[in-house]
C-alpha cells in the first residue's frame, strides 16, 4: 500500500485514454484546458504498472452510507452530491486547484461587476436525447432560488437579481450587488442544470429520478444497498466515458470496506474516518489517498435559547481559549487535519488559523473571562450527531479541554432525527452545543454566509446576529484583487474568531483507497465541493 | 382446556399483542422530534414546503386518523409506499427478507447444532470437569459479548487477513452456493453463538431436572437399556424447555440482526429498518416492526403447539394428570 498526501493520478490515464481515443478514431474536439474532467489537465502521478486501460466494464465502489438525497437543489449530504455528480452537470466546474472551469457553460463573460454572460457548449443533450437548451438553465438557478424549492443553497449564490435566456445558447444573470463567489457557487452539484421542459410537464419527479447531461444515468437505487449507473450514450463529451457503469455500494463498516478492498469485491472504497490509513495498511494492490477538502469541524454553541449562558461574548470566548485544537488533531483525528478559521484552510486564499483571537489556548484567560461574566459552575452539554464517527472523540477532546477551566461537558448522541430538530428546526435551536461539519465550499468567502443568521434560517436557530460580523462577511464576498479579497476574508475570520459563536476546529480529510490492479483514474488530493471521483467520465477498468 | 380452544385464546392473544405493538410504535415513531418533512427536505426548507409535504403524505392528519387509516389498509394487505424510495413496502420488505430468513436460519441452526449436543453432554455428566468448563464457556465467553464487539473483531480479522470467509461482500444464495456460504458464516456465528451458550444451558439444566424424575427411576428399575432412556425418556422430556428457548431466540436473533447486518453489509431487513428510522419512513418502520412481532407471535404460538405434542399435559385435562 502507498498512502499519498499529494495530488495523485494513477498516471497512466492521460496516455492510455489518449491512445483509446485514437484507436476509437475520435477526438476530444474541446482543448484540455476547457474540458471538466479532462484526461490532459491532470499533473498528477501514479503507481507504475503494466496494466492496459480499456473501454467498458463496471467500476464499483462503497461508501458507509447511504441517501434517500436525489435533488440536487435540497441536498445537504456530500455523500448525495457524489452520486448526483455522475448524472448531472452544473454550468462551472472546477478541480484539484480549485480553479473555475468551463462545464455546461463553454465560456463567460463579465460585462459589469453584477452581471455574468454564458455561452452553453454545443452539443450537450440530457441522457433523454433532448438538447440542453439556455431555458434548461434559467429554469433550473431560477428552482434554487425560489423560496418554495427551499434550497439550503440559495444563499451561496448571492444577492440574483434576475436570470434571462438571451437566446438558445446564451444565458445572463445580473446581481443586486457584486458577489464574488456568484462563480464559485455555479460549480456545486446543487447548482446542477435539470431538465426543466420534462420537469415542468411532470414527466421528471427530481425528488425520485435523476436525468440529467452528465456522463452516467441512474439505473436502479436498492435502498441502503446499491446505487447503478449505467453510461449515458448521449453524453456530449466524444468517446467518454470510458466505463459501461458504475455500481456504489453501502457498506457501513470501515473494516468490511477494507476486507472488500482485499477480495477485490469492490475497486474503490471511500472513508471518513481519520483512522483509514492505518487500516489500510499492508493491504495489497491497493492505492491510498487522503483527500483533503474545505469541510471543517465547528463546536457550534446555542447563544439564542432562552436564558443560554451563551449568549454573553464572554462566556463563548472562554469556551474558545479553553480548546485544544492541537490535542483534537492529534487524538481525535490522528493528525489528519490542520486549524482553520471560518474560512477553509484548504481554499486558496483562505485565512490562517495562527493568531487568530480565542485560537491560542489560554486556560488562565477563560477562567477569568467566565469570572468577568459572572458565570460560575458553567455546565453544558455537547450534541454528538450520528452520521459521523468522528465527532465524538472530538467532543471527548474538548470535553477535557473545557474541563481544564472548570467548564462540565456532557456528551449526548441523540437519533438522527432529534439532532437535526434540535439543531436546524427548532426555532429558536434546543441544544446547548454540537460538534459538527460543514462544506467549506469553493471560495473563502461562502460557507461564512451562514454566519449572518438574519438571511440564513439554516443557523437562525442558535446564533446571535452580530451586524460587524455580517458587515466583514460582506466585505470578504466583495470581488477585488487577490490581495484584497484575502485581507477581506482574514478580517472575516478574525470577526468569526471574535464572536466565537460558531468554533472551527479543524479540516476534515477523506481517504480514498484505490485498487491498483483494476482501476485508471485520477484521485486528487483536493476537493472543494467533496466530489472524490471528479472526472469519472475519464476512468477505466485495468485488464493485464 | 380443549388443544383446539387452547390455540384460539393463543392466536386471539397474539392478534392482540401485535395491535398493542403497532399502536405503540406507530405513536413512538411520529412523536419523536423530526418528522419526515424535516428530514426529507433538510433545514432550509420553508414552513410552507414542510406543510405541503406533510399534507402530500397525509403527515398533517392527527395520529389517531393515521394510525386507523394505515390498520385499515394493513388489514385489507397494503402495507403503503416507503416515502423513501417511492416503492411499496411489500416490494422493498419481499427483496430483504431472504437475506433476514438466511441470517436468522443459519444463526439458529448453528446455535441448536453446537447448544443441543454440549448440553445433552454437559447434562448427563454432572460435576464433571467437562460440564463445569463448558458451564464457564457459556457463561464467561460466548454469553457475555455482544454482537458488535464479535461482529467487529471478526470483521477486523477477516479484513486484515485474506482468509477464505468474507466480510464485506455478501452473495444471494440463488446467485453462488458456495459465494453464499463463504459470506454467511461469520454473520450466522456472530448472531448464533450467544444462542450456543442459552441452548447449552437450558438443555443441560433440563436434563438434569429430568434425571430426577421418578419415571428415569422406573426406567432403570425396569431394566431399560441406558441409551434407550436416554433417547426415550430424557432428551424428548428435557426437550420442553428448549422449545421455548428456541421460540425466544428467534426473536433475539431478528433484532440482532440489525447490527449483524450493518456490521457484515448483508442487505437485509434489519439495515433497512435501522435507515427507515433514521429517514422517518413510517410506513416502512411499521411494516418492519409488524413483520418482526408477527415472526416473534408466530414462533411463539408454534413453540405453544410443539407443548401439547411433545407434553400431553398441555391441551387436554385429562392428559394433564396422566402419565409421562
Amino acid at each position: 500500500m502507498k498512502v499519498r498526501t499529494g495530488r495523485r493520478l494513477l498516471a497512466r490515464t492521460a496516455l492510455a485514454a489518449t491512445l483509446l481515443l485514437a484507436a476509437c478514431g475520435g477526438s476530444d474536439s474541446n482543448s484540455s484546458t476547457s474540458t471538466p474532467g479532462s484526461v490532459g489537465d491532470s499533473s498528477s502521478t501514479g503507481p507504475a504498472s503494466t496494466a492496459v486501460p480499456v473501454a467498458g466494464g463496471t467500476l464499483i465502489t462503497a461508501e458507509a452510507q447511504d441517501t434517500a438525497e436525489m435533488d440536487p437543489a435540497i441536498s445537504t449530504f456530500d455523500m448525495s452530491w457524489r452520486l448526483q455528480a455522475f448524472v448531472y452537470e452544473t454550468l462551472v466546474t472546477t478541480n484539484a486547484q480549485s480553479e473555475l472551469l468551463p462545464g455546461i457553460a463553454e465560456s463567460w463573460e463579465q460585462p459589469s461587476d453584477t452581471s455574468f454572460v454564458f455561452t452553453l457548449r454545443p452539443g450537450v443533450t440530457f441522457s433523454n436525447g433532448r438538447a440542453l437548451t439556455a431555458d434548461d438553465v434559467v429554469g433550473s438557478l431560477q428552482r434554487i432560488i425560489d423560496p418554495n424549492t427551499g434550497s439550503y443553497w440559495a444563499p451561496q449564490m448571492g444577492p440574483i437579481d434576475k436570470i434571462t435566456a438571451v437566446d438558445a445558447t446564451t444565458v445572463q444573470v445580473d446581481l443586486t450587488a457584486p458577489y464574488a463567489p456568484f462563480l464559485a457557487s455555479l460549480a456545486n452539484i446543487s447548482a446542477a442544470i435539470l431538465p426543466m421542459t420534462e420537469l415542468t410537464d411532470g414527466s421528471f419527479d427530481p425528488t425520485t429520478q435523476m436525468l440529467g447531461s452528465g456522463p452516467f444515468m441512474l439505473k436502479e437505487h436498492l435502498a441502503d444497498q446499491q446505487w447503478t449507473f449505467e453510461r449515458n450514450p448521449n453524453y456530449w463529451r466524444e468517446g467518454f466515458p470510458l466505463l459501461d457503469g458504475v455500481e456504489v455500494r453501502v457498506v457501513p463498516d470501515d473494516a468490511t470496506r477494507v476486507a472488500a478492498l482485499r477480495d477485490g469485491s469492490i475497486d474503490i472504497g471511500y472513508f471518513g474516518s481519520p483512522d483509514a490509513p492505518a487500516l489500510l495498511d499492508g493491504v495489497a494492490d491497493v492505492d491510498v489517498t487522503v483527500q483533503r477538502s474545505s469541510d471543517m469541524y465547528w463546536l457550534q454553541l446555542n447563544s439564542v435559547g432562552p436564558d443560554s449562558p451563551f449568549a454573553d461574548v464572554r462566556v463563548r470566548q472562554a469556551v474558545a481559549y479553553a480548546l485544544d485544537r492541537d490535542a483534537i488533531i492529534t487524538n481525535a483525528l490522528a493528525g489528519n487535519g490542520e486549524a482553520t478559521g471560518v474560512a477553509s484552510a484548504g481554499l486558496p486564499g483562505a485565512c490562517a488559523a495562527d493568531g487568530l483571537p480565542t485560537y491560542t489556548r489560554d486556560v488562565e484567560k477563560a477562567k477569568a473571562l467566565l469570572a468577568e461574566a459572572g458565570v460560575t459552575d458553567l455546565k453544558f452539554e455537547i450534541i454528538v450527531p450520528p452520521y459521523l464517527s468522528t465527532f465524538s472523540p472530538i467532543a471527548q477532546v474538548i470535553q477535557q479541554n473545557l474541563g481544564d477551566a472548570g467548564i462540565e461537558v456532557t456528551i449526548s448522541s441523540p437519533e438522527f432525527g432529534t439532532y437535526l430538530q434540535s439543531v436546524y428546526i427548532d426555532q429558536p435551536a434546543t441544544f446547548e452545543g454540537v460538534v459538527d461539519y460543514f462544506a467549506g465550499y469553493l471560495d473563502p468567502a461562502m460557507v461564512m454566509q451562514f454566519l449572518a443568521p438574519a438571511r440564513n434560517p439554516v443557523t437562525a436557530g442558535f446564533l446571535t446576529e452580530s451586524p460587524e460580523l455580517t458587515a466583514a462577511i460582506d466585505a470578504a464576498a466583495v470581488p477585488g484583487s487577490a490581495d484584497e479579497r484575502a485581507a477581506a476574508v482574514a478580517a472575516a475570520c478574525v470577526a468569526a474568531a471574535d464572536f466565537a459563536n460558531v468554533i472551527p476546529i479543524a479540516t476534515k480529510n477523506s481517504t480514498v483507497a484505490v485498487r491498483t490492479d483494476r482501476v485508471n483514474g485520477t484521485v486528487a488530493d483536493f476537493d472543494a465541493y467533496d466530489i472524490y471521483l471528479r472526472g469519472i467520465e475519464t476512468f477505466s477498468i485495468v485488464k493485464d | 382446556m380443549s388443544l383446539a380452544r387452547f390455540l384460539v385464546v393463543r392466536l386471539a392473544g397474539a392478534i392482540v399483542t401485535l395491535l398493542v405493538v403497532s399502536m405503540v410504535v406507530f405513536a413512538a415513531i411520529h412523536n419523536v422530534p423530526g418528522g419526515y418533512e424535516d428530514v426529507v427536505l433538510g433545514p432550509l426548507a420553508t414552513p410552507e414546503l414542510r406543510a405541503q409535504t406533510a399534507e402530500k403524505y397525509g403527515l398533517d392528519q392527527p395520529i389517531p386518523v393515521q394510525y386507523v387509516k394505515w390498520l385499515s389498509a394493513v388489514v385489507h394487505g397494503d402495507l403503503g409506499t416507503s416515502m423513501t424510495s417511492k416503492t411499496s413496502v411489500s416490494s422493498e420488505l419481499a427483496r430483504r427478507i431472504p437475506a433476514t430468513l438466511e441470517l436468522v436460519l443459519l444463526a439458529l441452526a448453528f446455535s441448536l447444532l453446537a447448544g443441543v449436543p454440549l448440553g445433552i453432554a454437559a447434562g448427563l455428566s454432572s460435576d464433571s470437569r467437562f460440564s463445569r468448563a463448558t458451564s464457564r464457556l457459556a457463561g464467561s465467553l460466548t454469553m457475555s459479548i455482544p454482537d458488535f464487539v464479535l461482529g467487529a473483531t471478526l470483521v477486523y480479522l477477516f479484513s486484515v487477513n485474506s482468509w477464505w470467509l468474507r466480510v464485506g461482500s455478501y452473495v444471494g444464495i440463488t446467485e453462488d452456493l458456495v459465494g453464499n456460504i463463504r459470506s454467511m458464516v461469520l454473520p450466522a456465528f456472530t448472531l448464533g453463538l450467544f444462542g450456543v451458550a442459552v441452548i447449552m444451558r437450558t438443555q443441560r439444566d433440563a436434563i438434569r431436572g429430568v434425571l430426577t424424575q421418578t419415571f428415569i427411576t422406573a426406567a432403570v428399575a425396569r431394566g431399560d437399556a441406558p441409551r434407550t432412556i436416554i433417547r426415550r425418556n430424557v432428551i424428548r422430556n428435557s426437550s420442553i424447555p428448549l422449545v421455548t428457548i428456541v421460540a425466544v431466540l428467534i426473536g433475539a436473533f431478528i433484532s440482532g440482526s440489525v447490527i449483524v447486518e450493518s456490521l457484515f453489509s448483508i442487505p437485509g431487513i434489519g439495515v433497512f429498518f435501522l435507515n427507515s428510522v433514521r429517514n422517518r419512513d413510517y410506513a416502512v418502520v411499521q411494516a418492519a416492526v409488524l413483520l418482526s412481532a408477527t415472526v416473534f407471535v408466530v414462533a411463539n404460538m408454534v413453540a405453544d403447539a410443539l407443548y401439547a405434542v411433545l407434553d400431553p399435559r398441555v391441551g387436554s385435562t385429562s392428559a394433564a394428570r396422566g402419565q409421562k
